[in-house]
């Protein structure tokens, strides 16, 4: 995880007490899965008050103490669909997925460690971007960039709900 | 012609394998073999790169352990320029190796085995995972994650970022420690220490329970193989090569690690991408050996730091001073997070860390190097051929994994052997076969260059070929 701000979790930064916390994750060398980080940045760079954004390679377990303060957490992640479709919002519950149980992990189940561990976790929005191309490769497809700009814009109306 | 088990893929491991268990007739095994199955051939596309990019490029291979591949990366480069590095620069590096000893031993034994120690091997497998160790221990959970955050978040201060940092570079490395973030070590270094022994009371405490697993993991004569110092102490960066065998006796010693190719060869084998490296001396397969922590602390004379070795004498009581049971890994682990927390102490009251005079300049004056250094999993070697331009020829990467493949293929023959009689295999003598592997704490992504989740699918083969019997999870 990397704070794309200057602002993390990480030594001598700032606690995401009361902070929306935006994490965008993917593998940036498969081409659209470098999605969420793309959007992380972009967000960090509309220094939006109140809003810690960050990307990753993965979500990991070590995230749980950011979460564990935040009012609002916003994941961001290419998805794979079987035909073009635009991006989407949707709520993320905790829940518990042994499947996933290494060094990674989804978005519920993150905030299922963060609960457990910490004894609370925030309210969750995951915004997905359909992936187009995840080959080998550092940069998006054309048309899923564009859709990042959406996406920027979704986590942005996200974030500034009260 | 007799059935055949597979286990496929492994789980709680870093990377894509199978184990697939040969029975005879009678349904006694036969013997075992770990695939790995997956394959990406980093050796291959870096030829034609510019060295310079080879740190960068080959942390790529792992998001588990690139530092490791950053440091022996950055140490060939260095060869290549002929350089030696400015002492701030080599205490850096050794700080940031340090940080991922502690950030990934953290992770194997908190995440990926202290479930299978708490719960039990045989015990409910919707249980014997992190999630079931969380609900059970949240505070050990907790402890256990801000450990390896610890660990992840050093690296951080140094390289800028978690994975990948493009900070250690040929020559040296980028920048020096900051005093804040000196200060924040100093800060967080005792939760880590008392982190630590909790894990490790926890596991004596557990070890009473494990007897026959301490007895037929892994539990067998091997070589032993690691870096030490000029004197024989615990080393992680650099010093030279010691083989010792099991009775304890050296078998080579002060060996340049440069030189690797005149002992260590490398066999392979058609039905795995892992290669098996050996002791040449002694031949395929007979030159078997092991290397990461436990083979670390086989091959030290002691580690040099007072708690750490308090803990290796206690090792030693349990194992033997050359303890050869890989079960044992677990515990060399924590000595070594221990070892690993005792020498950032020492650097970080340092002032060379603070230097600025952290990198030299050169260009190419050798067309060959090796850089060695210890990755978490074991001894790590990056070979590059490179032209006048320092644009990349050949490589070779001998990794800590690769190094454990005779032995971890052994170790689930002895496992099998010791559980299995018949075809009726539960799916926690499975998972008894898996952890064998997990005591390797092997990283099959680095030894492979390949990568993939770990569902888990066993079948159950007969001696037509047919299936019997199959069984998935994940």
């Amino acid at each position: 995880m990397t704070p794309c701000d200057g602002a993390s979790g990480g030594p001598g930064a700032p606690r995401a007490s009361g902070t929306c916390v935006v994490i965008g994750y993917g593998n940036e060398l498969r081409s659209d899965d470098g999605a969420g980080p793309w959007v992380a940045r972009a967000v960090a760079a509309l220094a939006l008050p109140g809003v810690l954004a960050t990307d990753a390679h993965q979500l990991v377990p070590e995230m749980a103490e950011m979460l564990s303060d935040a009012r609002l957490a916003v994941f961001v992640d290419a998805t794979v669909t079987p035909e073009p479709t635009d991006v989407a919002a949707r709520r993320v519950e905790p829940h518990a997925d042994p499947a996933g149980a290494s060094h990674f992990g989804d978005p519920g189940a993150l905030l299922w460690i963060t609960r457990q561990v910490y004894g609370r976790c925030p309210e969750a929005w995951l915004v997905t971007i359909p992936a187009r191309n995840l080959d080998l490769g550092e940069s998006l497809t054309p048309g899923v960039r564009a859709l990042c700009d959406t996406a920027v814009s979704v986590v942005a109306r996200l974030v500034a709900c009260p | 012609m007799g059935q055949q088990i597979m286990i496929d893929p492994v789980t709680r491991i870093e990377g894509h394998a199978k184990i697939t268990i040969q029975l005879d007739d009678s349904g006694q095994v036969n013997g075992a073999r770990l695939h790995v199955v997956e394959f990406r051939g980093f050796e291959k596309f870096c030829e034609g790169r510019p060295l310079w990019e080879m740190p960068g490029i080959t942390a790529r291979i792992c998001g588990i352990c690139p530092v490791s591949h950053l440091l022996a990366s950055a140490k060939t480069g260095d060869a290549i320029m002929a350089v030696g590095i400015p002492p701030a620069a080599d205490k850096l590096r050794r700080l940031m190796n340090l940080a991922q000893i502690t950030q990934s031993h953290a992770l194997s034994f908190f995440h990926l085995s202290s479930p299978d120690l708490i719960f039990g091997m045989e015990s409910d497998a919707a249980k014997r995972n992190v999630f079931g160790l969380i609900e059970a221990d949240p505070a050990l959970a907790r402890a256990g994650i801000r450990l390896r955050q610890f660990g992840q978040e050093v690296i951080e201060l140094l390289g800028g970022r978690k994975l990948h940092p493009a900070w250690p570079v040929p020559g040296g490395v980028r920048s020096p420690l900051t005093d804040e973030g000196r200060s924040w070590i100093g800060e967080r270094l005792p939760e880590a220490f008392q982190t630590v022994r909790l894990a490790i009371d926890l596991l004596k405490r557990l070890s009473v329970g494990f007897a026959r697993e301490t007895e037929v993991y892994g539990n067998f004569p091997t070589l032993f193989m690691g870096l030490v110092t000029p004197d024989g102490r615990w080393e992680h960066y650099d010093g030279h090569i010691r083989f010792v065998d099991s009775a304890g006796a050296i078998v080579a010693d002060k060996l340049n690690a440069a030189h690797y190719r005149e002992y260590i060869g490398e066999a392979v084998e058609p039905w795995t991408y892992l290669k098996f490296p050996y002791y040449k001396p002694l031949g395929y397969p007979a030159g078997i050996y092991r290397v990461g922590p436990l083979a670390r602390l086989n091959v030290c004379s002691h580690v040099g730091t007072p708690l750490a070795d308090a803990e290796l004498a206690e090792l030693r009581q349990m194992g033997g001073r050359i303890a050869t049971s890989s079960f044992l890994y677990h515990y060399a682990r924590l000595v070594e997070i221990v070892a690993a927390l005792e020498a950032t102490q020492i650097l970080i009251d340092d002032p060379d860390v603070l230097s600025t005079r952290c990198r030299a300049s050169a260009g190419i004056n050798s067309l060959h190097g090796v850089g060695c250094s210890e990755a978490p999993r074991g001894t790590l070697f990056h070979d590059y051929h490179v032209d006048e331009y320092g644009m990349v020829e050949k490589m070779n990467l001998v990794i800590a994994t690769g190094q454990n493949n005779l032995a971890m293929n052994r170790t689930i023959e002895q496992i099998a052997r010791s559980y299995i009689s018949g075809p009726a295999i539960p799916e926690g003598v499975l998972n008894r076969i898996e952890h064998g592997i997990r005591c390797y704490d092997p990283c099959l992504s680095c030894s492979t260059h390949a990568a993939g989740r770990m569902p888990m699918m066993v079948q159950l083969v007969g001696p037509d070929g047919g299936l019997l019997d199959e069984v998935r999870r994940g």
